[in-house]
């Protein structure tokens, strides 16, 4: 495998008018890594990732993908997957003239090596052949993901890709991201989503005001302790049991107050818990994974206003 | 990407819906003066109007006349300055841009069938004028105009011309014409990569056409008006007015110089452009 990342940025910086939208940024990507790219609106995500790929000039500083020096148009694109914001098409093509058409612009010839599991995975069906303009968001957005994964990428670059799609399909691309990563395909994924990002990623970068500010293994950003949210019909008498568990590092009360327990776990399983409220004669209503890293990205984007 | 251009336009509504009409304009002017002829038999009444119904063929010149005016301009304009900002508009454009294709070679594809489509209007154009002249008025020789000097004036007289050599200098005319909406299209692929408005490039490209026949008009500019793109751009009228085309070839140079300038500032600014869309 190639000993450069599979996406380096160095020292980039880019300003509009008078905001300064990205400074200083640098980071790497290795191969095969997941890595989820988190900011707050107009942190400079989708600007760094234009720069990434050519879009957008950067006033200083260079990136490269698979090893090569970024330039627009640069023959390394052919081994990248993008969907860069939204999806957009030919309105007047059907789904797949508008796939033809994206690939010829390349100067490959048709088929491109993964058109049927990217279609596979758009799941448009006779759709396929209609034109764009009568599809939904989330149609759109299914034929964006195939776009971008029809030339089968060693980099799949994605900008928001369940935006539009419902809670069935969002698990669909999850598990095809999933999937993907599996192969050894390196992804960079901007989401909003946190909760996506942790399902999906093995590491992050936080971006902030066009600075980054935090980057690394998702574990490592959250802290390598997992925690629990735990609903039971006696609060008191639950902390007391599980206090004594082994492998709970701590019980504290949670939000909403009177029935629920934040447990941080240090080697037991939710099972575990579960299991010994329940042999204390401890009703237990819900048990849920926290947020974790939620947490761990409003500490370091919130400001105070 | 010449062919993913070309079929991105051919699959398009407007763009026949632009050829047709452009085709329909000689086909009404046929069949109105088929209803009332052009009257002008006094040699100071005589222009090229009052003689379109003496053959097919003087139909199709009078079709380039009227419409290389301003409705040709208008449609290449619409070719020409769509061509990115549409792509722009819809948000393609950052695909087309993600795929190993240099910039340039996106913008002199887009030069490209934007032109071939100029080409195909203008044939339209002269097509349907001679295709319904020619049912109207028959196919045969045509009538020009040649000069004749009356007493101290130079005044205009009909002039048969044999229908191969009236043939002849109509596509003649229609490839000045050709070469002239080549400026247009580089100004039009011009400005459409200064902005992400295909309404502001197509608008902003009548305007340019428009501002310099309207300078080019004013007696008190006659310094500028050899740098004008319109400056030459009738001079194709005097092979069928009996006067000197000389100066087309003037108008040949203008209009390479005009295309090529506009062509290089296309490519410099879109290497350049920022990507937002």
């Amino acid at each position: 495998m190639d000993a450069s990342p599979a996406i380096a940025a160095t020292h980039l910086s880019k300003h509009f008018g008078g905001v300064q939208a990205v400074r200083d940024l640098s980071f790497g990507v290795e191969h095969g890594q997941v890595c989820g790219l988190l900011g707050p609106n107009g942190a400079g995500k989708t600007t760094t990732v234009r720069m990434l790929v050519g879009l957008i000039r950067p006033d200083a500083g260079e990136s490269a993908l698979l090893g090569e020096p970024m330039r627009p148009g640069h023959p390394v694109l052919r081994r990248v997957g993008l969907l860069v914001e939204k999806p957009s098409f030919v309105p007047y093509l059907s789904g797949m003239r508008n796939l033809q058409l994206h690939w010829y612009a390349g100067g490959d010839e048709w088929p491109p090596p993964g058109l049927d599991e990217a279609l596979d995975l758009a799941g448009l069906g006779a759709a396929i052949d209609r034109k764009v303009k009568g599809y939904s968001q989330g149609m759109r957005q299914r034929l964006g993901l195939a776009q971008a994964l029809m030339n089968r990428p060693e980099l799949l670059v994605l900008d928001e890709p369940t935006n539009g799609l419902d809670p069935a399909e969002t698990r669909r691309i999850r598990v095809a991201l999933g999937e993907i990563s599996g192969r050894g395909t390196t992804v960079l994924l901007s989401s909003h989503l946190l909760a996506e990002v942790e399902q999906v990623c093995s590491h992050v970068l936080v971006i902030d005001q066009g600075t980054l500010v935090a980057a690394g293994a998702v574990d490592e950003l959250i802290g390598s302790s997992s925690t629990a949210d735990i609903d039971v019909d006696d609060p008191g008498r639950a902390a007391a049991v599980l206090r004594a568990l082994p492998g709970v590092l701590d019980v504290a009360p949670g939000e909403p107050p009177g029935r629920r327990l934040v447990v941080s776990l240090d080697g037991a399983t939710r099972a575990d818990v579960v299991r010994a409220l329940v042999l204390a004669g401890i009703a237990v209503d819900t048990v849920t994974a926290r947020r974790r890293l939620e947490d761990a990205y409003l500490s370091l984007v919130e400001h105070p206003s | 990407m010449i062919r993913v251009e070309w079929i991105r336009q051919v699959r398009r509504l407007r763009t026949w819906a632009c050829l047709v009409a452009l085709a329909a304009v000689p086909v009404i002017i046929t069949v109105a003066s088929y209803l009332d002829p052009p009257r002008g038999d006094r040699p100071f009444e005589l222009n090229l109007f009052t003689i379109l119904t003496s053959s097919g063929i003087n139909v199709g010149l009078i079709s380039l006349l009227v419409m290389s005016q301003f409705f040709l301009i208008v449609v290449v304009a619409a070719f020409a300055g769509e061509s990115i900002s549409g792509e722009a508009t819809w948000g393609t454009l950052r695909y087309l841009l993600v795929r190993p294709v240099s910039r340039a070679r996106l913008v002199l594809a887009k030069l490209t069938i934007a032109y071939v489509l100029t080409l195909l209007a203008i044939a339209f154009i002269v097509g349907a004028g001679l295709v319904a002249g020619s049912i109207a008025f028959g196919w045969h020789d045509a009538t020009f105009l040649r000069q004749v000097r009356v007493f101290n004036a130079q005044v205009p007289a009909p002039a048969v011309v044999p229908a191969g050599e009236a043939v002849l200098r109509l596509v003649l005319a229609s490839g000045y014409v050709a070469l002239t909406m080549l400026a247009v299209v580089a100004i039009g692929i011009f400005l459409s990569t200064l902005t992400d408005s295909t309404a502001a490039a197509v608008v902003g490209t009548v305007v340019v056409v428009v501002a310099s026949q309207v300078l080019g008009a004013v007696p008190s500019l006659d310094r500028i008006k050899p740098v004008l793109p319109t400056r030459y751009w009738d001079e194709w009228r005097n092979l069928f007015l009996g006067t000197s085309a000389f100066d087309m070839w003037k108008g040949v140079v203008s209009a390479l110089a005009v295309t090529a300038l506009f062509t290089i500032a296309a490519l410099w600014c879109f290497q350049r452009k920022d990507v937002l869309s």
